[in-house]
């Protein structure tokens, strides 16, 4: 009997939420470890990504009451869009970028000499660096394809566009990555 | 470096990023989060609150499915109505019924709620005399007054058949106005407003409007071409799965305004019972402020051998019910913390759901122990609460995975939340429970 009432109330957790803190709360224990990981791709240092996941979860709490979705799923991509535009905000301020920038250059293995050719691989700072020189919403969307292993659909649901136009727009990004790569580990950051 | 997609995945794939959250972090922003979601609710509009606060006290979470006689009676009104942000704009296309509507201060209509889930609300005649007042006569014979003019709001339920009455002080609840649904049509916006076209009911025509505001409210109003005025009016809430049906209106009835009075007849046996809307600041309390604060019987626990300490806290329910509860927390010499909370509205008539639940011990004096579906959840709060407001006897940092919560129901039906920070032995449990004692006036 207990287990059945938990089941039903799972169901139910995100529309519970909007009006009860104990489902928030069950919600945040869910994804409050998936937001910081997201974070931390994202911004590199964790005080930041601790810093930004806290304001992520603040605008859920503010806003949970008026949020329109009923699925877990719902949620989920609600989430991961604050998520985003938090980290993108957080970035789109230049001295910032710097300061994240040399962060992830002072953390580098320098690459070996000889080492451009194709069998090179980046270590997590010099593959930081290249990606913080995408722009915000491609720097989103490696984030969601690649160190969070979301679907197509799942990051156009998230972007709130078309799942093509997500295909698309992440070939060109690898195409830009590559080069950024090559700039990053040629010194010109 | 790479080539495709595939091929960057794998890069991704051998990184090694340290991506280990701080768990003091998480533990702060859990508090914070939760504190500025309580207070975004507190600072909701009134008819919000109070649905927010039905919703969550009567139907949905068996923490607090505590059936109070005023909350069933708001709920009934309040809940069933708008949910979301409040309605703006006079409509044209209304200008007509909405003249109508002006003219008439107050009306009377029958009111049924179809559920697909949770308890059902009873068909009801109700009187609205204003935004304030109002009078519902239940079909099984029931009446209920509610009076929210003042600082204290008062609900009345008489209980005709058995000679019964339960007023319901909500203290510090009021002035409000009354979520009326009548009030909501009359500002239907203009654009949004959709003609349906007409309908024939029991050969009178009517001329139907939709208006849907938001995915949480579909109205649909049938209104009759000669008097301007809603004939039905019927309220679908999507996700709440409800359907709110109004019909049998009558506007400006003719009852006298006593039968708005919230004085009980002559020969009522009255039962009174408060909610405190006020806010309470927690403080350490006595055996005596239990027995004097509750309703109904109170418990304490007499000191055992593996006890250190034993500590009474008064505040204001954590899980948002805005009543007050008795926390009573004990240290165990092996590091654990345990409580005891109690209420006016822990008994089982009112959580009607503990029976459903697993019934894990029950002991020879008859002391019944049932398990809580969100026991984690319901033992988090309450050890947060207890270390609140005693941040000496319990450090929130040291909230143990092994918390739990039980139920426990006395012979007399009171009932008692249980909750440890780890785990405790039957044996230990059993003593404990065993050791419950009524606190007497003496």
């Amino acid at each position: 009997m207990a287990k059945l009432v938990e089941r039903t109330e799972d169901n139910d957790l995100v529309l519970r939420a909007k009006t009860q803190a104990e489902a928030l709360g069950r919600l945040y224990e869910m994804y409050y470890e998936r937001i910081f990981r997201f974070c931390v791709y994202r911004l590199f240092n964790k005080e930041i990504a601790e810093d930004v996941t806290s304001a992520v979860f603040l605008n859920v709490a503010r806003g949970i009451s008026n949020f329109k979705g009923q699925s877990e799923q719902d949620f989920r991509n609600w989430l991961y869009a604050i998520a985003a535009n938090q980290a993108n905000a957080y970035i789109r301020k230049s001295s910032r970028r710097k300061k994240l920038l040399a962060e992830a250059a002072g953390s580098m293995i320098p690459a070996a000499a000889g080492s451009a050719d194709m069998t090179f691989e980046p270590d997590w700072p010099g593959l930081y660096a290249a990606i913080l020189r995408l722009k915000p919403r491609h720097q989103t969307i490696v984030t969601l394809r690649f160190f969070e292993n979301f679907s197509y659909e799942q990051i156009a649901q998230i972007l709130e566009v078309k799942e093509a136009n997500v295909r698309v727009t992440l070939h060109r990004i690898l195409n830009k990555l590559r080069n950024q790569l090559q700039t990053v580990y040629d010194g010109e950051i | 470096m790479f080539k495709d997609e595939a091929d960057f995945e794998k890069v991704v794939g051998r990184l090694n990023i340290d991506t280990e959250p701080n768990p003091e972090h998480k533990q702060n922003l859990r508090r914070q989060m939760l504190s500025v979601f309580n207070q975004a609710e507190q600072e909701s509009s009134t008819r919000v609150i109070v649905f927010r606060t039905l919703r969550s006290v009567i139907m949905k979470s068996p923490v607090t499915k505590i059936a109070t006689a005023a909350a069933i009676i708001i709920a009934v009104s309040i809940g069933i109505h708008y949910l979301g942000v409040p309605i703006d704009g006079a409509s044209v296309a209304w200008s007509q019924v909405i003249e109508q509507l002006s003219n008439h201060t107050k009306y009377k209509c029958r009111q049924r709620v179809v559920r697909e889930q949770g308890p059902e609300y009873p068909t009801m005649q109700v009187y609205h005399l204003n935004l304030q007042q109002r009078r519902q006569e239940v079909e099984n014979g029931d009446i209920h007054i509610i009076d929210m003019r003042g600082e204290d709001a008062i609900t009345v339920e008489l209980k005709p058949a058995q000679m019964k009455a339960i007023v319901t002080t909500l203290i510090g609840f009021g002035p409000k106005n009354d979520p009326d649904i009548i009030d909501m049509v009359k500002r239907f916006e203009q654009e949004s407003t959709e003609r349906l076209g007409t309908k024939t009911v029991n050969g009178k025509v009517l001329q139907g409007f939709r208006h849907k505001p938001n995915e949480y409210n579909d109205f649909t109003v049938w209104v009759d071409p000669k008097t301007k005025l809603p004939v039905e009016i019927e309220l679908k809430h999507p996700t709440a799965k409800q359907t709110i049906y109004m019909d049998q209106f009558a506007f400006d009835f003719d009852l006298d305004e006593s039968a708005f009075s919230t004085d009980v007849p002559d020969g009522y046996e009255v039962e009174n019972l408060t909610l405190d809307y006020r806010p309470v600041e927690p403080k350490q309390g006595t055996a005596e402020d239990i027995r004097t604060g509750l309703n109904h019987t109170a418990y304490t626990v007499e000191k055992l051998p593996w006890m250190e300490k034993i500590i009474m806290i008064e505040t204001i329910d954590p899980l948002g019910t805005r009543a007050k509860v008795y926390i009573t927390g004990i240290q165990s010499n092996d590091g654990n913390t345990i409580i005891t909370v109690q209420g006016d509205y822990y008994d089982i008539k009112r959580m009607v759901w503990i029976p459903n639940q697993q019934l894990v011990m029950e002991t020879p004096s008859g002391v019944k122990l049932y398990t809580h579906p969100n026991g984690s959840e319901y033992a988090r709060y309450y050890l947060e609460a207890f270390g609140k407001a005693s941040p000496e006897s319990f450090d929130i940092e040291n909230l143990s995975e092994e918390r739990f919560t039980r139920m426990i129901v006395m012979p007399d039906e009171t009932v008692i939340g249980f909750s440890a920070n780890k785990q405790i032995s039957d044996e230990k449990l059993q003593e404990l429970v065993e050791s419950l004692k009524e606190i007497k006036a003496d």
